[in-house]
């Protein structure tokens, strides 16, 4: 049977370390995917994503499932350009923009200042769910 | 009143590897284990500051580096956060990808990495603080 524990904070059984609750929650991603972003864009794996949208090069729409409570959240962004790395030289981004409370932008970019598709571009979004 | 759990390990009931907990605004509930970082690894010059979960650090050449976690993702297809910065160059873009040769694809349990500044390519460079987190499934 599903329950629920109420509880402001945790500890070891030793004592020795403890957590507030708010601290866990707080701290912890809200939604992560990693994706791959060239030709047909598609989501390799994630967590609370609902969809990507390629919105040309280099430029793509996280959407996210349930919502963050503002959109004041903090993106956090990895991947690579060329997921094998035989010609990982230096990239531009991934970058996160155009925050609202369900999607945001990603953007990624070449070793110029033009945008470029990436092949696996990965983000995490931390903050405060609504 | 302020309570306290003591325990050591939590454990979904219906489901062992899930526990719901309710967002911060009350209105929906979230994964815990699928919002936790599963390693990171905060380095510099080519040495572990600080980590959850590694199993260490090999030094391949200057700039080229790959971690290593002592408890294996579920898959390779896991998100990756990483910043890097912290330079004592004069251009001081540090740049922090992944990848460094065609043989050298992530694995469940290590990630290759290059570092560097920025430069017409990747100018590759060791010194510099760099940070790294897993997100996805553990195995």
């Amino acid at each position: 049977m599903a329950s629920i524990l109420r509880v402001d904070t945790i500890t070891d059984a030793s004592s020795s370390n403890s957590v507030a609750t708010s601290v866990l929650f707080e701290g912890s991603s809200k939604h992560w995917i990693l994706m791959n972003g060239t030709g047909t864009v598609a989501v390799t794996d994630s967590y609370n994503n609902t969809s990507i949208t390629d919105n040309g090069t280099g430029d793509y729409t996280i959407t996210i499932a349930n919502n963050m409570n503002t959109a004041n959240f903090c993106v956090a962004t990895g991947g690579g350009y060329d997921e094998d790395g035989s010609t990982a030289n230096n990239r531009q981004g991934p970058g996160a923009s155009n925050k609202t409370t369900t999607a945001f932008k990603l953007t990624t970019g070449s070793n110029t200042t033009a945008a470029d598709d990436w092949e696996a571009p990965a983000a995490q979004t931390l903050g405060d769910l609504a | 009143m302020a309570s306290q759990l003591k325990v050591d390990t939590i454990t979904g009931v219906t489901t062992a590897g899930s526990v719901a907990v309710t967002g911060e605004g009350n209105s929906t509930t979230t994964n815990l284990q699928q919002g936790l970082a599963k390693a990171w690894f905060a380095c510099d010059d080519m040495a572990i500051l600080d980590s959850l979960n590694s199993a260490g650090l090999t030094d391949n050449g200057t700039g080229d580096l790959t971690l290593t976690v002592t408890n294996a993702m579920n898959n390779d297809d896991y998100s990756t956060g990483m910043g890097a910065g912290g330079s004592a160059t004069s251009d001081g873009s540090m740049r922090l990808v992944e990848g460094a040769d065609a043989t050298t694809a992530r694995t469940t349990s290590a990630i290759r990495l290059r570092q560097g500044y920025k430069a017409t390519n990747l100018t590759m460079y060791d010194d510099s603080l760099c940070s790294i987190q897993f997100f996805g499934d553990l195995a």
